[in-house]
């Protein structure tokens, strides 16, 4: 799974953005330049969730990554430069972020709590697939003891 | 990289994986026919100019073993998400695009991302319209009802441009109807013939040739 295609996807249960975590295995696998499609793209991202990406696969490239997306009157100086060596900083992050950048082995986490699995490239996005952290499934599950100083009154829960 | 059709034809039916070996009947998993997906994908490519091609991102609805994303990569797209509900189905397409790779030496390395995910309203996992282009080999809706009409509309929400999707001519007035009232401006971009190979145990003849059209929705 490229970066570009996770920041397209979100939560199929609450339809928030999936934070990656847990990551064991990332690809890099360069390809050809492409700065026109990056900059198409650009305005469709979601920007911080781009930015928590790069941290959480610990690439290089958050450093050239600035805090919001690059501006309109930015982007067409962006596009006149081709070659590598003249790429602008900004622009050779996104080529390696978005286009070469594959998390093989990891996780997406939403908000609420669950999270999809990826595995060998691909995120698992059923969901009926979402796991949930493993204290509240095995508590509901089993219906296990719980520790009663940290246990909250029924009806607090409920709210009464 | 833009192929010629023969050259995409002759590509594809090298691939290991063009059929489904068990079929899940309620999902309607008919494989793309290597003709059909490389006649769809040419006609996608024909209707974007040659140099746009490249910065399309594209999505490829119920992607199966990926027939059709890798036809539409080999006529020119390079940005590619093909998604299915079916894992059985994504690791064949994964088999399907290291074969693509060996035989096809100026193809990009993973040309098409791949995700699991139901593709109904309620549990799609995509946010707004973040696709160009979406193509989609719905199921037929001959035993699930209107269940190719329902696909449709999320492949029109999900794209900014164009919509490509197949259904049985005979299906041509109800679709058009249905687009109209949903306020797309449709028609059919060109119409095909589906060699139904005998997939499951109900068709009793061993290959049945279905008339499809191929339909193509401008969004604005």
């Amino acid at each position: 799974m490229r970066l570009l295609t996770h920041n397209l996807l979100i939560c199929p249960v609450h339809k928030k953005p999936l934070a990656i975590r847990h990551v064991t295995s990332v690809d890099i696998i360069a390809v050809e330049y492409q700065p026109q499609f990056i900059l198409r793209m650009i305005p469709r991202l979601d920007w911080s969730l781009l930015r928590e990406a790069a941290l959480a696969v610990e690439s290089d490239c958050i450093d050239a990554l600035p805090e919001t997306p690059p501006r309109p009157q930015e982007l067409e100086f962006l596009e006149s430069t081709n070659d590598e060596v003249e790429r602008p900083p900004v622009m050779a992050a996104l080529q390696r972020l978005l286009l070469e950048t594959h998390v093989v082995v990891g996780q997406l986490h939403c908000e609420h709590g669950e999270y999809y699995q990826i595995d060998e490239g691909i995120p698992n996005l059923l969901a009926d697939a979402a796991v949930y952290p493993s204290e509240k499934v095995s508590a509901q599950a089993s219906g296990a003891p719980v520790d009663e100083e940290t246990a909250i009154p029924l009806d607090e829960q409920t709210g009464s | 990289m833009s192929l010629s059709l023969r050259e995409i034809e002759t590509l594809l039916s090298q691939l290991p994986w063009r059929q489904f070996q068990t079929p899940r009947l309620q999902l309607e998993q008919y494989t793309t026919p290597v003709h059909l997906a490389a006649r769809i994908a040419h006609h996608v490519a024909l209707s974007v100019p040659a140099k746009e091609r490249g910065s399309q991102l594209v999505v490829d609805l119920g992607t199966g073993t990926g027939v059709l994303a890798f036809a539409l990569h080999l006529a020119g797209f390079d940005h590619i998400v093909g998604v299915d509900i079916d894992s059985d189905a994504l690791q064949l397409a994964k088999v399907n695009a290291e074969k693509l790779q060996e035989l096809c030496s100026t193809s990009a390395e993973r040309p098409v991302d791949f995700a699991l995910m139901d593709i109904q309203t309620s549990s799609l996992a995509l946010t707004g319209a973040p696709f160009d282009i979406a193509v989609l080999n719905p199921p037929f809706g001959t035993r699930r009802h209107a269940a190719d009409v329902a696909f449709l509309e999320v492949a029109c929400r999900v794209s900014r441009r164009l919509v490509y999707s197949l259904h049985k001519s005979t299906t041509r007035g109800y679709i058009s109807k249905k687009l109209e009232r949903l306020g797309y401006a449709a028609r059919v971009y060109a119409q095909l013939r589906f060699d139904l190979a005998a997939t499951y145990a109900f068709h009793t003849r061993r290959s049945v040739d279905l008339e499809v059209d191929l339909w193509q929705v401008e969004l604005k």
